[in-house]
């Protein structure tokens, strides 16, 4: 079975890139712009084995939903990479809950070590 | 006549008539005649005494000489001349003597027997018979003549005259002392008159050479007399006064002076205030003085009596001084202006906080007047934690007595306000401090739109790292299939791409940087790490991507460092593209790392263009970019340095340079070294 990931940004060219990217290896990749209760359900019904969520969406704070994620039972288990183009987002990311933090632009080899090492726990 | 002169006329009179026919008559007759002579002068209140001058036998003397002399007749008669001669006071004797031979000469010489006028009178004292002396005042006349015609027998009519020549006595005895008391009193007032001019002369010289301008008038109000000084401080002579009269000079009434002047005509002595006089707008012979300040004082000369003489008037010229403090005032004006005219805020504090002056713009801002807040202090005006960041900013000044420039909030109606203050203590004239000045300029603007600019700046490095991102990852996506598929030249290509995408993100995010660095965002996370790690690392990491130069790093000294290590790694990565941007290819950069005493000194050396010694301090500022002579520049946007230096700062640390033009530079920073945690205990 393919490892599915969920990657939530607001900018649509970047989910694009992340959905190529991430294909190209292999994985099942669905990609989301919204935000909020939508993206709650939706993990709720359909948990992705790991989780790319950018800090800052339009409108929401990633890191709200990280910590929300994280602090329910159905889904904290699920491994969330947060990413950021303020390089000074890491450690509230991490305090939110997050596993990893990547700042944007990262390099594609960065990125898919840090998918593979996190997808499988 | 007197009546007793008359008396005596007429006894004189009858004694010449019987005297003249005594040479017809027989001695009976005569001696009738006699005895009828003797009863008429018995009633006769004169002394009257007939005697023969020959014998010196007193034929008769009359019963006044009871009163006159206290003698009876008999005395005289029995007692002769002889007796009668005693009674003379001595002093006159001689005289009396003398005169009466002369009178007797002259008498028998005119031998007729038509004698009318007695012969002889005189005056001499003869004394009582209770020994006080008596003034007689005696006529002699012939009573008869012998018969060879010269005197023989005289007639003496004596009137006491003693209360008249004591009267005489002392009439001449008080006119010799009113003499003697005239003499006196003449030499007395001729020596005060001495006296007086030699005051007067005195007085004269003392006004003549007095510097005050002194000026004589009369009760009147008309000039007597001026001085030198006078002249001189108005450009007058006292002719000019003539027609000038002080109470009628419309220019003092018109400075509202006259009733000082009236007063000192009235007779007490006043000062009367300064003025401003325009001496040819009242005296039309003055030349053309413009004007003088001047001050003066009235007093009246009075005599004994109280009443007024003269007025002396006594200016002073206060000119200069006025001038001089018009040109302080006009001076301290200037400075008010221009202090209410700013739009900063000034004020002045003593040593102990207390407000001294403030300006308009004060004043306008926090609703005080500059009368009100004299004496006040911070803690009245302002809420405790403003008053104590103010107070130890003004302390600090006073205690390094250097100026300060600082930034101050301070809580307005609105909200607060960000001030950068400029403080300094200001020296009185024995260079003790006494006084903080403070200029202070409302930055709260500014820094709201530096906060913008910085946002948007966040904003906008933010969003360009977006797109850039997604270009980044197709990029490399493309470059691994073209790399799977052995396309070469394809994967070059898309390889170049991405560096170029990475200096691209170095730029946005030095920018980003820039922003932060100034005000302070960036967070520094600090450890304590190894020093000579850090550079081996970064060496050889900027090595790798260096192709054209050779860096070299040798150093050891095994040190730790408490600092945030991805920050002084920029630092370092900044230095040494910097070295490498700056000199030719094949050139070495040297690396060194030294430790002095408590911190460790990094060094990195180019051989490139240099750093003229001008530009030292300039290189480290923001934006600032350094050309070669050929006004080439270079890539990057500059801001290498400037962040560097921010970074070496908030470390505590120093960045400088040294370098000569055309050899090379030298790049140092110091870290300190990090405390022995075992020390530490």
């Amino acid at each position: 079975m393919r490892k599915r990931i969920l990657v939530v940004d607001d900018d649509e060219g970047i989910l694009e890139a992340f959905k190529a990217m991430l294909t190209e290896v292999g994985y099942e990749v669905e990609i989301s712009t919204k935000n909020g209760e939508y993206i709650n359900r939706k993990i709720r019904e359909q948990p992705p084995h790991l989780i790319i969520l950018d800090v800052l969406l339009a409108g929401t704070d990633g890191r709200h939903i990280c910590k929300k994620l994280k602090s329910q039972t159905k889904t904290k288990q699920i491994p969330i990479i947060m990413v950021s183009a303020h390089p000074d987002a890491r450690e509230t990311a991490l305090e939110a809950g997050a596993n990893d933090f990547l700042a944007k632009p990262f390099d594609m080899n960065d990125l898919l070590k840090n998918v593979e090492k996190y997808i499988d726990s | 006549m007197g009546k007793e002169e008359a008396q005596l006329l007429n006894v004189q009179r009858s004694a010449i008539f019987f005297g003249t026919n005594a040479n017809q008559e027989t001695s009976k007759t005569q001696n009738i005649r006699l005895n009828f002579f003797q009863d008429i002068s018995d009633a006769v209140p004169l002394m009257v005494a007939v005697y023969n001058i020959n014998t010196g036998e007193y034929l008769y003397v009359n019963k006044a000489v009871k009163k006159l002399l206290g003698y009876t007749p008999k005395d005289f008669t029995k007692g002769g001349f002889p007796f009668v001669v005693s009674l003379v006071h001595p002093d006159d004797y001689p005289r009396i003597l003398e005169e009466n031979n002369k009178a007797l000469k002259e008498a028998n010489s005119k031998k007729t027997s038509l004698d009318k006028d007695p012969i002889i009178n005189f005056e001499y004292r003869m004394k009582h018979k209770n020994g006080s002396y008596k003034w007689l005042h005696t006529d002699g006349s012939v009573f008869s003549r012998g018969n060879d015609g010269s005197v023989e027998i005289v007639l003496n009519a004596s009137l006491d005259i003693t209360h008249r020549k004591e009267a005489e006595q002392k009439i001449e005895k008080l006119s010799k002392e009113l003499d003697l008391r005239v003499k006196t009193k003449t030499r007395e007032l001729l020596q005060m008159q001495e006296n007086i001019q030699i005051s007067e002369i005195r007085h004269r010289t003392m006004i003549e050479q007095s510097p005050l301008s002194i000026q004589i008038l009369s009760p009147d109000g008309k000039t007597l007399q001026v001085n030198k000084a006078w002249e001189q401080l108005w450009g007058a002579k006292l002719e000019y006064l003539k027609d000038y009269n002080v109470l009628k000079d419309k220019q003092l009434i018109k400075l509202g002076i006259m009733p000082y002047i009236k007063k000192g005509f009235k007779g007490d002595p006043t000062h009367i205030p300064a003025v401003k006089y325009y001496p040819n707008k009242t005296i039309p012979d003055v030349p053309a003085v413009p004007y003088r300040w001047v001050s003066a004082i009235i007093y009246p000369v009075k005599d004994d009596r109280g009443k007024v003489q003269e007025i002396v008037l006594i200016h002073q010229d206060i000119t200069e001084q006025k001038e001089a403090a018009e040109k302080v005032q006009q001076s301290e004006q200037q400075l008010q202006a221009i202090m209410d005219e700013s739009p900063a805020v000034i004020f002045l504090k003593d040593l102990e906080g207390r407000y001294l002056l403030i300006n308009r713009q004060y004043e306008t801002l926090f609703k005080v007047t500059r009368d009100e807040i004299k004496g006040k202090t911070d803690y009245d005006l302002f809420p405790k934690e403003t008053a104590d960041q103010v107070t130890s900013h003004d302390r600090k000044v006073l205690k390094t007595g250097a100026s300060l420039e600082v930034e101050e909030v301070v809580p307005h109606k609105d909200g607060l306000h960000t001030y950068i203050s400029i403080k300094f203590p200001l020296y009185d004239s024995t260079g003790n401090p006494y006084a903080v000045c403070g200029i202070a300029t409302d930055i709260t603007e500014r820094k709201q739109i530096e906060q913008r600019k910085d946002d948007f700046i966040a904003l906008a490095s933010h969003e360009l790292k977006t797109p850039v991102t997604s270009v980044k990852m197709y990029a490399q996506i493309l470059e691994q299939r073209f790399q799977k598929i052995g396309d070469k030249e394809s994967t070059k290509y898309l390889s170049n791409m991405d560096k170029q995408l990475d200096k691209l993100v170095k730029l946005v995010n030095e920018l980003l940087d820039i922003s932060r660095a100034q005000t302070g965002k960036i967070e520094y996370k600090k450890r304590v790490f190894l020093i000579d790690d850090l550079i081996k690392e970064t060496v050889e990491h900027i090595q790798i991507i260096s192709t054209t130069h050779k860096l070299m790093f040798n150093s050891q000294t095994k040190q730790k460092v408490y600092a945030d290590r991805d920050r002084i790694g920029q630092v370092l990565i900044n230095l040494l593209n910097n070295a490498i941007k700056y000199s030719t290819k094949g050139e070495k950069v040297i690396v060194k790392l030294t430790k002095d005493k408590d911190c460790v000194t990094v060094s990195v050396q180019d051989f490139g263009f240099g750093i003229p010694k001008s530009e030292y301090k300039n290189i480290f500022e923001r934006f600032y970019q350094t050309g070669d002579k050929n006004g080439q520049t270079f890539p990057g946007l500059g801001i290498g340095l400037y962040i560097s230096s921010e970074i070496i700062k908030r470390h505590d640390g120093e960045i400088w340079v040294e370098s000569e033009k055309g050899k090379g530079s030298i790049f140092f920073f110091t870290l300190s070294i990090a405390e022995d945690k075992k020390r530490k205990k």
